[in-house]
């Protein structure tokens, strides 16, 4: 970096800082065991050059170890991208195969790539430019307004851009298959991407408009909810529909060219994209078989995205700065409520210490946006999500073959005799098994979780008069309730629907409260043996890499817990030792046996290591 | 009463935070803690309210031990921690409740309780708000308003003065002086020398560890046989410390 410019040197240092962690910016220089002071102290020859060696030593072990857990974690999120970008390219390639012309693949790919931006882009802009908390920091440092707007561009554009680039492979398979050349497909590439710029550009416009012109963002935990929650919807509600595109086995193909076709050419979808992705005006040019109109069509483009850019500078250098004083003191709604005495007896009476954690927990769950969308409206939506995907996918089967009564009726005919003895009940509580193997990795990680996202408060409980066992009741009780109860109540209907006898039903039913019971304790003693207590946010706490790895942990733990009892069934089934039924009691028993050996790890051993955890 | 016997702490096996260090603190008394960053306060006020385990040593608060008979020791005494940001999703009359039911507060005695400590801490209007949306200073008061709601035998502070306006530090002194003068115990570590001077009964001066000093504004200074401000004899104490801590433990 030219020392002969430091105002470009200043800036690319809060870039820097930027990328290398907000939080970060202020704090943790040299922390580390083995920093560069105790090499410069050995080089000096002050201090005792055998313990600087040592702590040097330990440093880079510590090191190391930070240096893999990175690794780890940016691994698992290639690996997720390349999953992503693998399926797009998929159903690229199958687009591809059905003929469908390419200028359609590419509107189609740029409406789901600006719906996608509209429905997480606002909650990441907003989040980067204006509730990171190092931005009073900033403001402290003399750095232009103008500078910390690009640095905050530069920072929430690259990530924005980086996370777009999934459904690159929708339009860019069927080029290659068309076989249109290198150079076509990096100049489409380009294209995309003014297009994805344009979208963010344009959001983060809206955004320091609205941030600046009214309250609705200053509320930062009532945003967050709202378009998490969005997002998770939309998130569901797709996914539900794909079912219908992609599971349709007589007409799918022709029903994904009529989607694609009646998609691209609608009057609202290419309203919405001329609003938000305005270089699309410029598709036919750029996928016209001229090269020249090619070029002009993406000059077009990237002058259309100067001007967005220009817009921005213009509405950030009267705006932003505003903007962010006015969240900075806003602190959300605030009440002056003064309450009588009368008033204050009716909202403190006395709870015993468990339900008071209860309390605290629950509103822990309620008012913090990341743990109300994934330990609450996550764990309660995915199983409803997942029946919704089985019942389409079976609709769809079925549909052409049998009316929907009739299928119905044949179901309860098979069903209505699955006693104790009967094989299918077997297969079903097998089923059972797998699926709360699953869960491992969503509902039940939530209590894995549920210590950690206490922070430094643990400490606080620690020196409360309240035992450590209560407190890790009331996680259990919470989050053992909202993982189990959903698929209770579905097992149950699904059971009074088929007309399973009633034994049986009760029997399933016993056999899921059980397995949750189980596999519950087990993921919170877990959680009370590696707690995670010190984290700058919680994001961070729960998209952490680590989080990856630990799922697949939890699932694996799972599988193995569930083992015993479902080999008992199985291998019951298979040699026929012992009647069904019996098969399925000592199943069961086994079962008792795994709550209880659950509970005594978890409220014993993991509690008492849980109060040595120290701070 | 406030027995500390032996104790020792160390983070890393090697350097001890706190070094064999013996205190007994009486009943009806205000007990400054003094040292410089990294003495070691701290970290003995977190064994003494459980925190953290003291590798050697006992610590009994009101005759029950902190480590064999925890809960009720805890039941002892109300703890206000160097930083309040705690349960910052609560809001005011929501935390007091919980603090009121982890210390068994009777149902007949919180509204009065709360509505007095909300008026003397100026509180009142901010009860129905979440303790986020506070000030570093409000949030040190409704620290400090969940410690007192069980009118505990034992107050332990750590640094309560931090982020305090002077009308709230004033209160707060006020509120340990009624404190102690009804019999019972208030214990706090600060570096604002001027506080601890006009404040405490008696006063105990850390460094690296070890207690260097414990005793009265005055015999502190009959020790030097001088007039000087305790903030002298303070930096003086915590510069040599071999000589007078032999003494001091005689």
């Amino acid at each position: 970096m030219s020392t002969k410019n430091p105002d470009r040197r200043a800036f690319f240092s809060l870039l820097r800082v930027m990328f290398k962690g907000e939080s970060r910016a202020n704090g943790g220089l040299g922390t580390a065991l083995g920093n560069s002071k105790s090499r410069r102290r050995k080089r000096l020859g002050r201090g005792s050059a055998k313990k600087a060696a040592t702590v040097q030593k330990q440093g880079a072990k510590v090191n190391l170890k930070s240096k893999i857990g990175s690794g780890f974690k940016y691994l698992s999120i290639c690996l997720g991208f390349a999953v992503l970008a693998f399926l797009t390219g998929s159903q690229g390639y199958m687009m591809g195969l059905l003929g469908i012309p390419l200028t359609q693949i590419f509107t189609t790919a740029v409406l789901i790539l600006t719906i996608f931006n509209l429905l997480l882009g606002p909650l990441n802009t907003i989040s980067y430019f204006y509730y990171v908390k190092d931005i009073p920091f900033y403001l402290s440092l003399p750095f232009s307004s103008r500078q910390i707007l690009r640095a905050k561009f530069i920072h929430s554009g690259s990530m924005s851009i980086l996370s777009n680039l999934i459904f690159l492979p929708l339009f860019l398979v069927p080029a290659y298959m068309a076989r249109l050349g290198v150079l076509r497909l990096i100049l489409y590439a380009l294209f995309y991407l003014t297009i994805a710029a344009c979208i963010n550009i344009f959001i983060i416009c809206i955004e320091i408009i609205l941030v600046r012109f009214s309250n609705f963002a200053h509320n930062q935990d009532r945003f967050m909810m709202i378009f998490s929650t969005l997002s998770m919807v939309f998130a569901i509600a797709f996914g539900i529909g794909v079912q219908f595109v992609s599971n349709d086995p007589v007409n799918m193909q022709g029903q994904i060219a009529k989607s694609v076709s009646s998609l691209s050419g609608a009057f609202l979808v290419q309203l919405l994209l001329k609003l938000f992705a305005l270089p699309i005006v410029f598709t036919k040019l750029v996928f016209s078989s001229s090269l020249l109109k090619l070029c002009a069509g993406l000059i077009g483009a990237c002058l259309i995205v100067a001007i967005y850019y220009l817009i921005f500078l213009f509405l950030g250098d009267r705006y932003y700065l505003d903007g962010v004083m006015s969240v900075q003191k806003s602190g959300g709604n605030k009440s002056s409520r003064v309450y009588q005495k009368s008033e204050l007896k009716g909202l403190i009476s006395s709870r015993s210490p468990l339900k008071a954690m209860i309390s605290n927990e629950l509103i822990k769950l309620r008012r913090t946006p990341i743990f109300f969308s994934q330990n609450l409206i996550g764990p309660l939506t995915m199983p409803l999500y997942l029946i919704a995907v089985f019942l389409v996918v079976s609709f769809l089967q079925l549909r052409n073959k049998l009316s929907i009564s009739e299928a119905v009726a044949m179901l309860r005919a098979q069903t209505g005799g699955l006693n104790l003895n009967h094989p299918m009940l077997l297969f079903v509580t097998v089923g059972i098994y797998l699926m709360t193997v699953l869960m491992a990795g969503t509902s039940l990680h939530s209590l894995k979780m549920s210590i950690s996202s206490d922070g430094e408060n643990f400490f606080f409980y620690k020196c409360l008069p309240v035992k450590t066992r209560v407190y890790l009741l009331a996680k259990a009780l919470i989050y053992g309730v909202i993982a189990t109860l959903p698929l209770i109540l579905i097992i149950l209907l699904a059971g009074l629907f088929l007309a399973l006898p009633p034994l049986s039903l009760a029997y399933l039913i016993l056999t899921f409260i059980l397995l949750m019971t189980m596999l519950s304790h087990v993921m919170l003693a877990i959680g009370a043996l590696y707690p995670i207590l010190q984290w700058d946010n919680e994001t961070v706490l729960i998209r952490g890499g680590k989080n990856v790895l630990w799922i697949y942990l939890e699932i694996l733990i799972s599988l193995c817990l569930v083992l015993p009892s479902s080999l008992i069934l199985i291998f019951n089934y298979k040699w026929a030792y012992l009647p069904l039924w019996l098969g399925h009691l000592i199943a069961l028993a086994v079962l008792v046996l795994g709550v209880v050996c659950s509970i005594f790890f978890c409220y014993g051993y993991a509690a008492r290591k849980l109060e040595r955890t120290e701070s | 009463m406030i027995q500390i016997k032996n104790v020792s702490k160390s983070y890393d096996g090697k350097k001890k935070a706190v070094d064999s260090l013996s205190l007994d603190i009486n009943d009806g008394e205000i007990f400054g803690l003094l040292g410089p960053n990294g003495a070691g306060k701290s970290t003995l006020l977190k064994m003494m309210v459980g925190i953290l385990a003291p590798d050697e040593g006992e610590i009994r608060l009101n005759g029950h031990s902190i480590q064999t008979d925890t809960l009720a020791a805890k039941q002892r005494f109300g703890y206000v921690s160097d930083n309040p940001d705690h349960l910052l999703r609560l809001k005011g009359h929501e935390f007091l409740r919980f603090m009121a039911d982890a210390y068994h507060v009777p149902d007949e005695l919180r509204a009065d309780r709360i509505a007095e400590l909300a008026e003397e801490f100026s509180l009142s209007d901010e009860l129905n708000n979440q303790i986020q949306s506070f000030s570093h200073g409000m949030r040190q008061k409704m620290m400090v308003m969940g410690a007192l709601i069980s009118d505990p035998e034992i107050w332990i502070l750590d640094e309560p003065m931090t982020g305090l306006d002077p009308r709230a530090a004033f209160l707060l002194k006020q509120r340990m002086r009624r404190h102690a003068d009804s019999g019972k115990i208030v214990l706090f570590s600060t570096h604002v020398l001027d506080v601890a001077e006009k404040v405490v009964d008696r006063v105990g001066v850390i460094n690296k560890g070890e207690l260097v000093f414990v005793g009265t504004v005055e015999e502190l200074r009959a020790h030097f046989d001088s007039n000087s401000s305790l903030e002298e004899m303070f930096l003086e104490l915590t510069e040599e410390t071999a000589d007078f801590a032999d003494e001091s433990q005689a």
